[in-house]
């Protein structure tokens, strides 16, 4: 055992003026938005159209109603598959890294399927889903689906065994080694998969929503894609990424609430 | 299969302290395991007050190298764990009072909220003693318990330990492979063979109590104990 010694107040200090944890992100972004003017005044708009360009054309959708309502069109089919990925991930993963056996048989196709791109499966969504809502849950579920699975699975077979032995040890029953003891420690597994998940089920939804349904978000970047109206193509670009970032900073603060009571190096 | 732990036969009495000695590798954890019935034996038996042991007893609380502590759970929900997986159910306001109290016992009340991975080895140590003591154990099992720590943790922590013994008055059934620390703590120590092991000799040690009160590791006894302890584990080492 490694003796972990933290120091006993949070080190994270007040907040000054000048943070360089804010700072730093700040700083990436206005050194792309100088580089962009800066190469963006020196090919023509078709190639690459300035920064107060796309701004426009973010203001413009977004006040015509047909951003927002793109957006919504992509965030509720992801939404839906999200919430199906993450409760069948978690069910199967539980399942299969208890459950010795029912893992062995469940186990094959889970990898291939993770092996898998998902856009591969396009035809037979095609023929089972159609074309419309349940075809773009269905691509976003199986785009983050067995990410879940793997990660909630190897959450249960990472499960300390002292840790078990323990619990036994004070007499605890199955159903008590698994509530106190293997339950808690897939949660910051589920997370890291979680995070992950995320991403591709992101990426499910506009891949979906392009290919498949012409809707959303997905659409708006094929249509102004094809119509070379590169402005109005970043607006939806940039929409999505903020959304993505967002996803992402909420999966961080649930971390950081549920998980304070893990070391962490950085 | 391996047979580790062969032909091994010893009775430990009431109150007693007895340290199992052997070569690492000699079976000495295989053995607390069959003791606390997390374990099955193949062959013979194990008998705790005369009932043949077959899965982990109430009576029994063991102490372990890894110590595995519940590491989201506070320092208080851990000691807590240890009452309430005795009764299986959530802990009644007596109960709390008696983790309070084994708390302060081991001197952690104000790291009662604290998370595992903010304490020093030493301070994880004490917080599983104090996760067995709560159940009142008639038998404390301890597997290397201080093995991990270093030296200075390890002399105040046995201190600790024959105190809180004291004031308990388990029996205590300790694994080790330090011959001092066995000789320091024990009533008898246990020598072993290497494996498969049997109990190769027993040595009294009939320093007086309570040995922290006094150096007892400085008296003439207790380098003759030493000795003879160290003559006898040598052989075994050496034939390794």
């Amino acid at each position: 055992m490694i003796a972990k010694t933290l120091p006993l107040a949070p080190t994270a200090g007040r907040p000054r003026a000048l943070d360089i944890r804010l700072l730093m992100p700040v700083l990436s972004i206005v050194a792309l938005l100088a580089a962009w003017q800066l190469v963006s005044g020196r090919v023509s708009a078709v190639i690459l159209p300035a920064p107060a360009n796309v701004a426009g054309s973010l203001v413009a959708l977004t006040a015509s109603g047909a951003l927002p309502a793109a957006l919504l069109q992509t965030t509720i089919p992801f939404l839906e598959g999200m919430v199906l990925s993450v409760v069948v991930g978690i069910v199967l993963g539980w399942g299969t890294g208890l459950f010795v056996n029912f893992g062995r048989f469940v186990d094959p196709y889970i990898f291939i399927f993770n092996a898998t791109p998902t856009i591969a499966l396009l035809p037979l969504i095609f023929v089972w889903f159609g074309i419309g809502n349940a075809a773009q849950v269905s691509f976003v579920f199986l785009s983050a689906v067995f990410t879940m699975i793997i990660n909630t699975q190897a959450g249960v077979r990472q499960v300390e065994r002292t840790l078990v032995e323990v619990l036994e040890s004070l007499g605890a029953n199955r159903r008590e080694v698994l509530r106190i003891g293997v339950i808690p420690s897939t949660y910051p597994y589920i997370f890291s998969g979680l995070r992950i998940a995320i991403g591709r089920g992101v990426v499910g939804i506009i891949v979906a929503q392009i290919l498949i349904a012409a809707t959303g978000i997905g659409y708006m970047l094929q249509y102004y894609g094809e119509a070379l109206q590169l402005a109005n193509y970043f607006a939806p670009l940039i929409a999505t990424a903020v959304l993505a970032i967002l996803l992402n900073r909420g999966t961080d603060g649930m971390e950081r609430r549920l998980f304070r009571w893990k070391a962490t190096a950085f | 299969m391996l047979t580790v732990v062969q032909d091994l036969s010893l009775s430990v009495g009431d109150r007693e302290f007895v340290s199992v000695l052997g070569p690492s590798g000699c079976g000495k954890t295989t053995l607390a395991r069959c003791v606390c019935g997390l374990l099955p034996v193949a062959r013979g038996q194990i008998t705790l007050d005369g009932v043949l042991v077959t899965r982990p007893s109430p009576k029994v609380s063991m102490v372990f190298q890894g110590i595995g502590l519940v590491p989201w759970k506070t320092v208080r929900e851990n000691v807590g764990l240890g009452l309430e997986l005795l009764h299986h159910r959530k802990l009644a306001a007596a109960d709390r009072e008696q983790v309070g109290a084994l708390l302060a016992l081991v001197g952690l009340k104000s790291f009662e909220d604290y998370y595992p991975s903010q304490l020093s080895g030493g301070m994880q140590q004490r917080v599983g003693l104090a996760r067995a003591l709560v159940r009142h154990p008639e038998l404390l099992l301890m597997d290397e318990p201080f093995g991990a720590l270093d030296a200075q943790t390890r002399a105040i922590l046995q201190d600790e330990l024959l105190r809180l013994w004291g004031a308990t008055g388990s029996t205590v059934f300790f694994i080790t492979h330090d011959l001092e620390e066995a000789i320091y703590l024990s009533d008898r120590v246990v020598v072993m063979t290497r494996r498969p092991s049997r109990v190769k000799q027993i040595i009294n040690v009939p320093l007086p109590r309570p040995r922290y009160s006094y150096d007892a590791r400085s008296e003439p006894e207790f380098g003759r104990l030493r000795h003879e302890a160290w003559e006898t584990l040598k052989e075994e080492i050496d034939s390794l």
